[in-house]
């Protein structure tokens, strides 16, 4: 069942109708029933799959448990020995605490992104040593990666690692860590959310109302708009031309790499909306995925508005605590005794960049060209980083403004270009594919290509479905610069005006998905594209 | 609070009858099969209930060859062509449902063509489509779809713009479509009853492959199904014919067909090799499959001929039906005179009930050849 079924949105209907007359008290069961029941669904060809969840959410609520019970027990005990213990023996004390807290923790997360890295890896690494070795030696268990384990696996992990924080208290009740760990809207792609942000919502049973409804359809039918109007209108390209690639031109290499710029963006950000709005339908309010990534200056910026709850879980989760960790600490003071302050702050800082980036590179796959696109990024950000300074005594010389226009329009057009490059590592069946789509792009272009209609026809593109996209690309770019420039949501504006205007808007953009959009028999529905995560 | 209420539920009502009503026009002007086998079967359902004597059922053959206004200026009994192009005969019982659904046919008439399709023809979305789309969305309808349709599949059928939402990449079949529906809703019925013809007596663009007509699994299966429907039905006056056609069938088809008709006690007449007719070879057919006018005026006669000496038809009616008939007839007449003199010119051009032959569009037709014809020559 997607997202862009409408059995999906059945499903939702009939959860709402459920959760609108439980009492308020029991309505996080309604959910719970709604999530295990989806993810039953998703999961019906293979059944067992669905103990992968169950096994995360109960290795982590008692591993939550246990390290909470482990802290408090410690706390006391400590408590309890006020007076009697030296500040050595003290110290010893909470050294052996903390041992046996990360003991804990680190069980946890070693068992759970192990199964993670496993059924992930493993028929990678068996492939690779078998062409190494030359010999059938490990077998390739043909392994099913279950639906949605990047996000709930990191959503759980991320848990774990706040209580061993302090950050709160372990949830006591496991079904309701269930319902955490498998809210439906979010199961298949994220957003990937924090305990402290997301759970209390869902314990809560808010009441439904009318705002959150108007509010959550919206955003509901915008995010079929860009999926069905754009993203599935131009998948066909991206899965024709990269696979064959040789039998096209640059130009041919070149324009699915920028139609799969779009077609990511609207796949990815059109279910993201899909879920941020099935969510606020019950008046849970899930973070932001996506801040038009493509108005970025910078690449720092655009992985800050791009996959935004990825990046903050990385950041908080592995980012900050690589670059303050110990060995890191000690390569600053290092750094600082045989080349000065500057550097001694920065390269860390790029490194552990570096380090975060290859982990998302790897994230998206066991494939080199994943690890490419991690050091590609990382690479580009640690660059930027080490050589920020020079940049910025270079505008001064060359006198340009940071508000120049035609200077941002260059900072946005140098960002998309480096965001492009990384996709080819995205689109390319492997490493060496890519390296040779890029060389392609640049040595073997035809614009005149464009204007030829069969052209097109070999990427399984009509003119009728560009022209589709198109018109739709320029509604987003609109939606996009007036989003820009206001600071609450449009469709909090939308829903604050007339209601003939209200139902104007939605009942143009309702029929624009009815009428444009690529489904129904003959079409090429494609999944979500970050599900395969 | 409660007023607040109350306005809020009422302009969602508002909201929701407009979408739905977008929903419906949507729905009405995205679709398109075939407007010729669309027009044949929407205006069946313009016909009053209870009004036709003879049922006659089949594909392209039955309404190039059989014109039911004339039929009825000779005979006085009233028929209709609920037949569309290439109609599979597995489909034949849900059109003779259609038709007792709303008539009290004394005879049914059906033509054996749509039980020679030995290939994937009968099970093709679009053949399928020409029959589901075009019926009255009724209880039958639903039933036709579960018959037709594998589970799983039946939604674009219930709802038909999830199949054709996507033609709004051709907006000038869509406006044509509408326009040409707009021809065939003028009067309350349908003058010619269901028709179709070229202007020719030998096709250049609609030609037909030499066949050689074979009964079949599919064949004999569906004859035995139609004809058990007809007994479930309590129908007694069951005629199949074979109507002419240059590629005749062979004896051995025609006498197997032959025993399984009579021997389930219903009739089965092949016009192929009846002379009686007076069909001439050269000037009668637009094609190996079809008669032109000249063609379907003379099978018409003959064909109602042996109705009206083989059954007993009553062919007493209402005197507003009589007068609406005899309208009608006199109108085709006036058709087949203008088409026949196009036939001899050999115009080749396609004909419906809808067609419209008034002096304007005639002058825009003939504009339009010219300019045609000097853009090529340039």
């Amino acid at each position: 069942m997607s997202y862009t079924s409408i059995n999906y949105l059945l499903y939702v209907a009939v959860c709402l109708l459920v959760y609108r007359i439980i009492p308020k008290t029991k309505r996080w069961w309604v959910l719970l029933a709604g999530s295990m029941g989806f993810y039953g669904i998703l999961c019906r060809e293979h059944p067992t799959l669905i103990l992968f969840i169950l096994m995360t959410a109960a290795t982590t609520y008692g591993g939550g448990r246990w390290l909470e019970s482990y802290i408090e027990k410690s706390d006391e005990y400590i408590k309890s020995q006020k007076g009697k213990w030296s500040k050595e023996e003290k110290s010893a004390y909470k050294d052996k605490v903390t041992v046996g807290k990360k003991r804990i923790c680190a069980s946890v997360l070693v068992l759970n992104f192990g199964v993670l890295a496993f059924l992930k890896y493993f028929n990678f690494f068996a492939d690779t040593i078998n062409s190494v070795t030359g010999k059938g030696t490990v077998p390739n268990l043909g392994l099913l990666l279950p639906i949605g384990i990047s996000f709930y696996t990191f959503q759980s992990m991320g848990y774990i690692i706040d209580i061993y924080r302090k950050k709160y208290k372990a949830e006591r009740n496991y079904l309701k860590f269930l319902l955490f760990v498998s809210f439906f809207p979010q199961i298949v792609q994220g957003p990937i959310a924090f305990y402290s942000d997301l759970a209390h919502q869902l314990y809560e049973g808010e009441d439904l109302r009318f705002q959150n409804i108007k509010q959550g359809v919206l955003l509901i039918t915008w995010g079929f708009f860009k999926k069905l109007v754009i993203a599935d209108r131009l998948v066909g390209a991206v899965q024709t031309v990269p696979n064959d690639c040789d039998s096209f031109s640059g130009t041919a290499v070149l324009l699915t790499a920028l139609i799969y710029a779009l077609q990511l963006y609207a796949d990815f950000s059109g279910g993201i909306d899909i879920s941020r709005g099935v969510a606020q339908l019950f008046g849970i309010n899930m973070a932001e995925n996506f801040k038009r990534p493509y108005f970025s200056k910078d690449i720092s910026e655009y992985w800050h508005r791009w996959h935004i709850t990825l990046g903050a879980w990385l950041r908080e989760y592995l980012f900050y605590p690589v670059a303050m960790s110990k060995p890191f600490q000690k390569m600053g003071k290092a750094l600082k005794a045989k080349f000065g302050m500057k550097i001694s702050k920065v390269l860390p800082v790029s490194i552990a960049s570096l380090i975060t980036f290859l982990v998302v590179g790897i994230w998206h796959g066991a494939n080199w060209k994943y690890v490419a696109f991690g050091v590609w990024n990382g690479g580009i950000i640690m660059v930027s980083t080490l050589l920020g300074s020079n940049f910025e005594n270079w505008k001064k010389k060359l006198h340009i403004e940071n508000t120049n226009k035609m200077f941002i329009a260059f900072q946005l057009f140098r960002t998309f270009l480096i965001v492009l490059v990384g996709y080819y590592f995205d689109i390319a069946p492997d490493f060496s594919t890519a390296m040779h789509m890029m060389y392609m792009s640049v040595t073997d272009l035809h614009p005149a290509e464009l204007l030829n209609k069969e052209f097109l026809a070999s990427m399984t593109l009509g003119r009728s479905d560009i022209l589709a996209a198109f018109v739709a690309m320029v509604v987003v770019l609109i939606v996009s610069l007036k989003q820009e420039r206001s600071e609450t949501t449009l469709r909090e504006q939308i829903c604050k005006k007339h209601f003939v205007f209200q139902s104007l808007i939605f009942i143009l953009l309702f029929y624009a998905v009815v009428i444009f959009g690529s489904y129904g028999p003959g079409s090429n529905p494609a999944d979500f594209y970050y599900m395969q995560f | 609070m409660k007023s607040n209420k109350m306005k809020r539920a009422v302009k969602l009502s508002a909201l929701g009858i407009v979408m739905l009503l977008l929903f419906v026009l949507l729905s009405w002007v995205m679709q398109y099969t075939a407007i010729s086998s669309e027009t044949h079967v929407r205006n069946f359902y313009r016909e009053p209930e209870n009004t036709l004597d003879v049922a006659v059922i089949g594909c392209s053959e039955m309404y190039a060859d059989y014109s039911p206004p004339i039929a009825y200026d000779h005979y006085g009994f009233t028929s209709y062509n609920l037949a569309f192009e290439g109609a599979p005969g597995h489909l034949y019982s849900s059109m003779l449902d259609t038709f007792v659904s709303r008539q009290k046919p004394q005879v049914v008439v059906f033509e054996v063509n749509g039980f020679f399709y030995n290939n994937d023809h009968p099970y093709k979305e679009g053949v399928k489509r020409k029959w589901l789309d075009s019926m009255k969305k009724d209880k039958l309808w639903v039933e036709e779809i579960k018959k037709e349709v594998p589970e799983g599949e039946r939604s674009p059928y219930y709802v038909g713009l999830l199949k054709y939402h996507d033609n709004w990449k051709h907006p000038m079949m869509l406006a044509s479509r509408q326009y040409l529906l707009w021809q065939n809703s003028k009067g309350d019925v349908s003058m010619m009853k269901s028709f179709g013809t070229r202007t020719t007596t030998d096709s250049a663009k609609k030609k037909t492959p030499k066949r050689v007509h074979k009964l079949k699994e599919y064949g004999i299966t569906n004859i035995t199904a139609t004809m058990e429907h007809c007994r479930e039905l309590g129908l007694e006056n069951v005629l199949f014919i074979r109507t002419p056609h240059k590629d005749k069938l062979t004896p051995e088809v025609d006498e197997e067909l032959k025993k399984l008709i009579t021997d389930a006690g219903y009739d089965y007449v092949n016009f192929e090799n009846d002379e009686n007719i007076g069909i001439d070879e050269k000037m009668d057919y637009y094609n190996g499959d079809h008669l032109n006018v000249f063609g379907n005026e003379k099978n018409t006669i003959y064909l109602g001929k042996y109705l009206v000496d083989h059954y007993d038809i009553n062919t007493t009616h209402d005197e507003a039906v009589d007068k609406q008939w005899h309208e009608c007839a006199e109108y085709t007449y006036k058709v087949f005179d203008e088409l026949k003199k196009k036939t001899l010119e050999e115009e080749d051009d396609q004909y419906n009930e809808f067609s419209d032959l008034s002096e304007f569009t005639e002058k825009l037709k003939k504009k339009y050849a010219e300019f045609k014809n000097s853009d090529s020559a340039t």
